[in-house]
């Protein structure tokens, strides 16, 4: 028994430890491109097409003689700031609106839960593309597309958390020693709103990737020539046969992304969330 | 001072609000200047509730509360500003009282900021005299709520609700989660208070005992509504009401 629950902890530790370790090895890649880039990921030498894996181009090279690992890193860049972009931005909104929501209650809360429900209720890919597609393309388009639904997400948890602490003792004992709405929202309920969404965001730079690859892919993201990993997949797709690495290369860039941030993820949500602590040590 | 008239809260739920419960019925009585009124009542009887209309956290369904000619009810939030400097609270759980992750000092520190009190005499002096009143020493300045006992929280959330200088102090239960020697501790703390800086008290409780060494007057609450209210003689000495004298009785057998 003993035994088996240490184990337990130890498995969780060790999520966290490997999460932080890849993701980053990510972030590094993503601050070094430029000088771990061997070739100009846009520069293209058609006498060079379709090389398959070998010493001088390890990821070997695309259909238009591109050098793929240089631009499997440079794409890191491209996804990684969407990616951030998108969580800073949704996160900045969704805890606000959720704060106010959950601490103000009446018919704020029932608007601000209403339009939360109804975006909800759509899968996040079909409602980027119904948006992206009447906004037209780009970058800027995909990240105002993915925010707009995945701010819900962080209204719900803030949103929550400011209901649950609105009847704490501390905080009206802190209304009733003279703090405005605004102060109690900030001093008292966003220090404990923010070690949640702390979490949740970086559960979400993983999916977030893996949405605005799967947009790109659909031509609705970053266009070509851009070192986008969903753009260079879906290039890739059409010489799957005989040139598999070309899509091979970026869809495991993207499988490592999104594990990486999920494992962050998960270990810092076993960390921080005080209720999987109980239950690990009750186990 | 204090004059609650025919205060109701009514908590409506189902559909189109068929499901009625009363927490408080048509609850009247006056606190005057200077004087410690008590409030008996088992739990449930809707005290809580009442303390917090009082304090502006929940919106009575119908009746009126008026402090020194001041409308509680109709209090915009700038008048509550400034009420709440004349209107503090002493709540049941005295660890619960204060911000979980931050210490002492900054609990303490906090009305002075907001009332911007520190004009004549500085934050740090301000908060070392109103600490050293209620015997808390400058080592627990930065300790966190949970690093320090019960009845050394209550006498600080006490000195803080008294930097203000209140007029009115509502203390709900204030000695019900603590052992009895530190609750002598606190009542004199309150006594004082009301001896020195005349500070009126609505003193919630449901420890007669409690009641009748602090309180002047009483009123008696019973499922939201006030069944007998009158000085502590008359209530304790010559119960008229049925549920007062069970109350009595059930404590004499104890």
């Amino acid at each position: 028994m003993r035994r088996q629950r240490k184990k337990i902890v130890n498995r969780k530790n060790y999520i966290l430890y490997i999460g932080i370790v890849l993701s980053a090895v990510i972030v590094l890649v993503t601050i070094f491109a430029p000088f771990l880039a061997p070739c100009d990921p846009t520069k293209m030498e058609l006498s060079q097409k379709f090389i398959a894996p070998c010493r001088e181009f390890i990821f070997g090279t695309d259909h238009l003689g591109r050098d793929i690992f240089s631009r499997v890193i440079e794409g890191s860049r491209v996804s990684l700031s969407v990616a951030a972009t998108v969580v800073f931005f949704s996160a900045a909104l969704g805890v606000s609106l959720g704060m106010i929501s959950g601490y103000m209650g009446g018919t704020a809360d029932m608007l601000i839960m209403r339009v939360v429900d109804v975006l909800l209720a759509f899968p996040t890919i079909i409602f980027a593309l119904a948006l992206s597609t009447m906004m037209g393309t780009g970058q800027t388009n995909l990240i105002v597309a993915i925010t707009c639904i995945q701010w819900t997400r962080y209204a719900r948890i803030a949103r929550g958390e400011a209901l649950m602490l609105k009847h704490a003792e501390y905080v009206e004992a802190a209304r009733s020693i003279g703090n405005s709405t605004v102060q109690i929202l900030g001093k008292y309920i966003f220090p404990n709103v923010i070690s949640k969404i702390i979490i949740l965001a970086s559960l979400d730079i993983g999916t977030i990737i893996l949405y605005c690859a799967s947009l790109s892919f659909l031509g609705l993201g970053a266009q070509p020539p851009s070192p986008d990993w969903g753009v260079m997949i879906s290039e890739g797709k059409d010489y799957m046969q005989y040139a598999p690495w070309m899509a091979l290369f970026p869809g495991l860039a993207i499988a490592f992304c999104a594990l990486a941030f999920n494992m962050l993820g998960d270990g810092l949500r076993d960390l921080l969330d005080p209720r999987l602590k109980e239950v690990v040590r009750t186990d | 001072m204090l004059e609650i008239s025919h205060l109701s809260k009514t908590y409506t739920s189902g559909f189109l609000g068929n499901r009625r419960v009363d927490a408080v019925k048509d609850v009247s009585f006056q606190i005057h200047s200077g004087e410690i009124f008590g409030l008996i009542g088992e739990s449930g009887s809707g005290k809580t509730t009442l303390t917090r209309m009082i304090g502006g956290f929940l919106k009575p369904s119908s009746g009126e509360i008026t402090f020194e000619g001041k409308n509680l009810v109709k209090a915009n939030a700038r008048e509550w500003h400034q009420l709440r400097q004349q209107i503090q609270f002493v709540f049941q759980h005295p660890q619960l009282t204060f911000h979980p992750r931050r210490n002492i000092y900054f609990a303490c520190a906090e009305p002075i900021r907001l009332y911007h009190l520190d004009r004549h005499i500085s934050e740090k002096d301000m908060i070392r005299h109103m600490l050293r009143r209620v015997g808390i020493s400058e080592d627990q300045w930065h300790k966190y709520p949970h690093e320090i006992s019960g009845g050394q929280a209550q006498r600080i959330a006490i000195a803080r609700a008294l930097s203000l200088n209140p007029k009115l102090l509502i203390c709900d239960e204030p000695t019900s989660m603590l052992d009895v020697s530190v609750q002598a501790q606190i009542l004199r703390l309150l006594l004082r208070a009301n001896e020195k800086y005349h500070v009126a008290m609505l003193f919630i409780s449901h420890d007669l005992d409690v009641i009748r060494a602090v309180c002047q007057r009483v009123a008696v609450m019973h499922k939201g509504e006030i069944v007998e209210t009158g000085t502590i003689e008359e209530v304790f000495g010559n119960p008229k009401h049925e549920y007062t004298k069970k109350l009595l009785s059930a404590h004499m057998e104890v």
